[in-house]
């Protein structure tokens, strides 16, 4: 439910009075005013929520939801021991990660490179491609000069 | 209630660059499945990616025609999803400091100009392509188009109508051509539109919730697509329902989307910096030479054909309409000095000949000199203006020499008199009929006299002689 | 003739003056391999025949005069995460325990060009994610000190493989401490070099931010002169940096006047074992005494390298080991029922758990609301720890300090408790995330007679200071020319 129905049910309820269709969009039309103006979007209480749960992880460690999240986003699938033991593992080392945040890291800029060289470019010229054969040698499985996979619905 | 349609659009425009964004292989369609495929572009472990200078080059162009805003410093992060056309099992792609930002387009609807904002251009790699091969109930994974260069351009939700998309989407479109930037097919996938499509309330400035429509492939589909949403998402609403945001794919065939699988919907691209690339930075001297090699831009073009070559807009706008033509029609004109016969000529012959053969802008391959050599031959008057349709024709399809062919074909107009008068006495003398007519006052048989004198010298003489030398004997005979 | 205390550049010079054909020094290594690897475990990969082959043509051009270099036609061998053309390149794990590479990788390239003869490819911790070589899939290799113990990782088949004399020198590769780590373990020299000296191209990514391939050698000698021979600017790599090649023929003076290096005390505190302080600080004093100048200093930023490394190397991971997905090489479950099953059982069953656990931390750490509070935040920590070092090195030389808190442990010791095996790496992630040079040397031996090693670790490009005064400690000690029981004649019985 949006916020805005939201709203309009819990007026409703509380007055016992059904709003009509150009009253609710009244309202609507105020609380987006109020909401624009107070910076609100739609998933701005979700990141909200979300930036509680990395204090929470540190804190209560790693629960049987986020490791589930973390085998799909990995594209593995732990069995329960191996799960049991990965999120001990994770909880100890992210205990562990948490010491970062002793350092206060205001105005202090990204390092993603260890030295501040730019622009390695090559020239937009043509070379010959690989031979096929050495491409694929090294495939499970192949096809008609392709890889091949398991059918893939998009 | 009313609605208010609101659409953002995202658009992949492949560039013409000859060799892929982050390796040597070539970027021609099409080609024998991998073959155009290395260890980089096919991500086998080890390898590292070099940075094509021509697509920054080109995004740099195509964010100054845009009005953007270039990032002087920019970097490329890395977009990690698993799928079988992307063998690194991430995307290069930039995220948090795309190349262009803060754009504007102008468009312009039933006479009514407004401007749509760029929010950002950025530069990445296309994916593979997958084929389903239904006998073996298999996939098959082909990279060769792994890693030709893209650049994404992210459109404001400033669309309130399907015609501003079309309208905005064939401006960009020509833009991307003039700049040479891209050739923007849509059938072959080298432009491709992503609608975000969302409807509000009238007057309410809180968008609704919104969808995303892939899989249109043609400015068209990509029209019937918005209005098919649109009025799916209002109807949803009439009937109390709510809007869910989801990725939907637009059936051509059916008129309908489909909701794409839940999967595909929640993604977490856990976005970071690519390492094995170094950040770009685009000195002034840079930006200030893409400037002075910008080529001029189709609005600018029309403008001045209209007002320098006194060209009609409505030729104006055809002729620019494709960059090839343009060119063809401006150096035509400025070899010969005549523009608007080489509009006449272009707007009539060859605009008649691409579609008699299916020609496109892109295939037309025509030395303007011979253009101008035909209208040459038209204004001296060594051949007549039919002539010079066959003698065009000729160059479209077999690329002759126009002069060359004249002579060949014996096409030019004779210049000795003699043999006309002798030609149109004969004529006389064996059409007693028509001489009968024009003295009972029929002068419709002057012009089969003229055209049997012309049937008699092949099409060759001048027709003003024939005319003034007919004239002067029927008027003794008459007389 | 036994080779076994001879140095990669000795075996050089011997061949040029024929004392020794490479073919007979590439027999000898072959000889010790069969000998020793049994117990050792150093090899993923032996190329017996085309070794021999190979040296064969090494010789032929080497008697022409086409070849020259120093190293010509001297046996070693290729850490197994560096792509050798139509050779076995498994990275020490299942996924790709039947990947042979189309192509080479820079370094291989230039080791062929030089006439090396590659005599295999070394065992080391699956995709370098270990300081042990415990996690190769292809079973754990032993000290030569004492086989009962670990090599240290993740490049331990390589310093395990120079210190048996089962190959006259190895490339490595350094992501935290790789090089380093198990040359300290195995009384061997190695140099990490500055990061973008080497090409990375062909070098299977861990992280590709620290990863840099370097020597591993008897003496530092050796490491500097393979140094050279693998360094300098690769078009296909573009963090590889362009700049004149290293110039080492200042290093070899043995005078250390006027050189200031700078001991940060707080690498010498609580978790650093005795038996490594000792020798260490003693290093420090013969370093005085051939005319180094010694100061303390602190450093209490990188008492936060650990944490941030982690973050940075295993969000790297993450994302690097993402394109083992069964579909384009290595390993497969057969008969998946559709592409989820690929995915999931090829990556579950090719990974092993160290792997699958940084795979998936990393994945946390770039995750969608969590990416700010590490990923980002290691980032800028990872910037202040590199000021920190430019700090240092406008006083300072060099900065001397341990390589690991501790000597070589027994395998199985340490590998059931991850946390405990990161910290070990206290004092050699540093320098990977600042992107500088730095060496391990050996500098005496513990209570368990277990080798120990000293770091210098020098600024962006000083790899010829770092040289010369590893040089200098190696004129006159002889901790480096020490070998292990298995190694002395008639140890192989």
């Amino acid at each position: 439910m949006t916020i805005q129905e939201k709203l309009i049910t819990y007026i409703e309820e509380n007055t016992g009075i059904e709003l009509t269709e150009s009253l609710a969009e009244d309202v609507t039309l105020r609380l987006n005013m109020i909401l624009d103006l107070i910076g609100y979007s739609e998933g701005s209480a979700e990141t909200a929520a979300e930036s509680k749960k990395v204090v929470n992880v540190a804190e209560t460690g790693i629960d049987d939801n986020l490791i589930k999240y973390l085998e799909e986003l990995s594209r593995l699938s732990l069995t329960p021991e191996e799960e049991e033991r990965a999120k001990d593992d994770l909880t100890k080392i992210l205990g562990y990660i948490d010491m970062l945040n002793e350092i206060d890291t205001t105005d202090v800029e990204d390092m993603s490179h260890p030295f501040p060289y730019t622009n390695n470019f090559r020239d937009d010229e043509v070379k010959p491609s690989t031979d096929r054969e050495l491409i694929l040698k090294n495939a499970p499985q192949q096809k008609d000069g392709c890889f091949k996979v398991p059918t893939t619905v998009e | 209630m009313n609605y208010q349609i609101v659409v953002g659009l995202e658009v992949h425009v492949e560039l013409s660059t000859k060799s892929k964004i982050f390796c040597s292989c070539t970027t021609e369609f099409g080609g024998e499945p991998n073959t155009h495929v290395c260890p980089v572009c096919s991500g086998m472990p080890g390898v590292l990616p070099v940075l094509n200078k021509k697509v920054v080059e080109f995004a740099v162009r195509a964010g100054l025609a845009t009005n953007c805003e270039i990032t002087r410093f920019n970097k490329f992060d890395r977009k990690n999803y698993f799928y079988p056309d992307l063998p690194k099992a991430y995307q290069v792609s930039q995220l948090y400091l795309p190349i262009c930002r803060n754009g504007k387009v102008e468009i312009e609807v039933d006479g009514v100009k407004k401007y749509i904002g760029i929010h950002e251009i950025h530069m990445e790699e296309d994916a593979g392509k997958l084929v389903h091969d239904p006998w073996d109930d298999c996939t098959l994974v082909d990279y060769n188009r792994c890693g030709v260069p893209l650049l994404e351009i992210v459109s404001e939700p400033d669309f309130r109508s399907a015609e501003e998309v079309v309208a905005y989407l064939t401006k960009l479109r020509e833009t991307m051509m003039y700049l040479g930037v891209s050739d923007c097919k849509m059938q072959e996938g080298s432009m491709r539109a992503d609608v975000n499509i969302s409807v509000m309330p009238m007057g309410s400035t809180k968008f609704g919730t919104r969808t995303e429509m892939k899989n249109m492939n043609s400015f068209k589909a990509i029209y019937r697509a918005i209005k098919y949403e649109s009025k799916r998402q209002i109807e949803v609403l009439e009937s109390g329902g709510v809007v869910t945001q989801e990725t939907r794919r637009w059936d051509d065939n059916k008129d309908a989307s489909f909701a794409m699988r839940s999967k595909e919907n929640a993604q977490d691209y856990r976005y970071f910096p690519e390492p094995d690339l170094l950040p770009i930075e685009i000195s002034e001297e840079w930006i200030e030479n893409a400037k002075k090699t910008m080529p001029e831009l189709p609005e600018a073009k029309r403008a001045r054909y209209m007002s320098e070559f006194g060209l009609s807009e409505y030729d104006a706008s055809v002729i620019t309409a494709e960059r090839q033509i343009a060119y063809l029609f401006e150096d035509a004109a400025a070899i010969c000095g005549k523009p608007k016969e080489v509009c006449n000529l272009v707007m009539g012959e060859l605009m008649r000949l691409m579609s008699d053969t299916g020609t496109l802008a892109e295939e037309l391959d025509i030395d303007p000199h011979k253009i101008a050599d035909i209208i040459e031959l038209i204004d001296s008057g060594k051949i007549n203006r039919n002539v010079g349709k066959e003698v065009f024709e000729a160059v479209f399809k077999e690329n002759v020499d126009p002069v060359k062919y004249v002579e060949e074909k014996g096409l030019m107009m004779l210049d000795d008199d003699s043999l006309v008068e002798d030609t149109i006495d004969e004529v006389i003398k064996n059409n007693p009929k028509s001489i009968e007519d024009l003295k009972a006052g029929k002068d419709k048989a002057k012009g089969f006299l003229v055209g049997q004198t012309m049937k008699a010298l092949k099409g060759k003489a001048n027709p003003q002689t024939v005319n003034k030398i007919l004239n002067e004997k029927l008027s003794k005979i008459l007389n | 003739m036994s080779l076994n205390t001879k140095t990669a550049l000795e075996i050089g010079q011997m061949i040029k003056n024929k004392e020794i054909s490479s073919v007979e020094a590439t027999k000898e290594m072959l000889a010790n391999i069969k000998a020793r690897d049994e117990k050792v475990n150093a090899y993923i990969t032996v190329l017996e025949n085309e070794a021999i082959a190979q040296a064969e043509s090494v010789q032929a051009k080497i008697d022409k005069g086409e070849l020259t270099s120093p190293l010509a036609g001297v046996p070693m061998a290729i850490k197994d995460n560096i792509c050798t053309k139509d050779i076995l390149t498994t990275c020490g794990s299942r996924m790709l325990y039947n990947f042979k590479p189309p192509y080479n990788a820079t370094v291989s390239e230039k080791l062929e060009k030089n006439g090396a003869v590659v005599l295999g490819k070394l065992n080391m911790d699956e995709f370098a994610m270990g300081g042990s070589t415990e996690t190769s899939y292809f079973n754990p290799t032993g000290n030569p000190w004492d086989t009962a113990r670990v090599p240290g990782g993740s490049s331990g088949g390589s310093a395990a493989a120079v210190a048996a004399r089962e190959c006259t020198y190895a490339l490595g590769s350094d992501t935290g401490g790789s090089i380093r780590q198990p040359c300290s373990f195995c009384g061997v020299s190695g140099i990490k070099p500055t990061y973008g000296a080497v090409s990375r191209y062909g070098l299977v990514a861990f992280a590709s931010s620290l990863d840099q391939i370097g020597p591993i050698g008897r003496d530092i000698k050796d490491c500097a002169e393979i140094l050279t021979m693998i360094s300098g600017h690769d078009p296909k790599d573009s963090t590889s940096i362009k700049r004149a090649a290293f110039d080492f023929s200042d290093c070899y003076d043995g005078d250390l006047k006027g050189m200031k290096i700078g001991i940060p005390v707080n690498y010498f505190g609580k978790g650093l074992d005795e038996d490594v302080k000792k020798p260490v600080l003693e290093a420090a004093e013969t370093l005085k005494k051939l005319g180094a100048e010694i100061e303390e200093f602190n450093m209490d930023i990188v008492d936060y390298a650990i944490p941030t490394y982690y973050v940075l190397a295993c969000a790297e991971a993450s994302s690097n080991l993402s394109r083992y997905d069964g579909i384009k090489y290595g390993y497969r479950r057969k008969d998946c029922e559709d592409l989820l099953e690929v995915y999931y059982t090829s990556r579950s069953e090719g990974f092993g758990m160290e792997v699958k656990r940084r795979i998936m931390l990393g994945s946390f750490v770039l995750s969608s609301g969590y990416y700010d509070a590490y990923y980002k935040k290691g980032l800028q920590i990872r910037g202040l720890i590199k000021k920190s070092f430019d700090q240092a090195f406008e006083k300072y030389d060099m900065i001397l300090s341990p390589v690991a808190p501790t000597t070589a442990y027994k395998i199985g010791e340490n590998s059931s408790d991850p946390l405990k095996m990161y910290l070990g790496d206290i004092y050699t992630v540093s320098v990977n995330l600042a992107g500088i040079p730095a060496v391990s040397i050996p500098c005496g031996f513990g209570k368990n007679a277990m080798p120990v090693g000293l770091q210098l670790i020098g600024n962006v490009f000083d790899e010829p200071k770092l040289v010369k005064a590893a040089y200098a400690f190696q004129k006159i000690t002889d901790y480096h020319t020490n070998i292990p029981e298995m190694v002395k004649e008639g140890g192989d019985k």
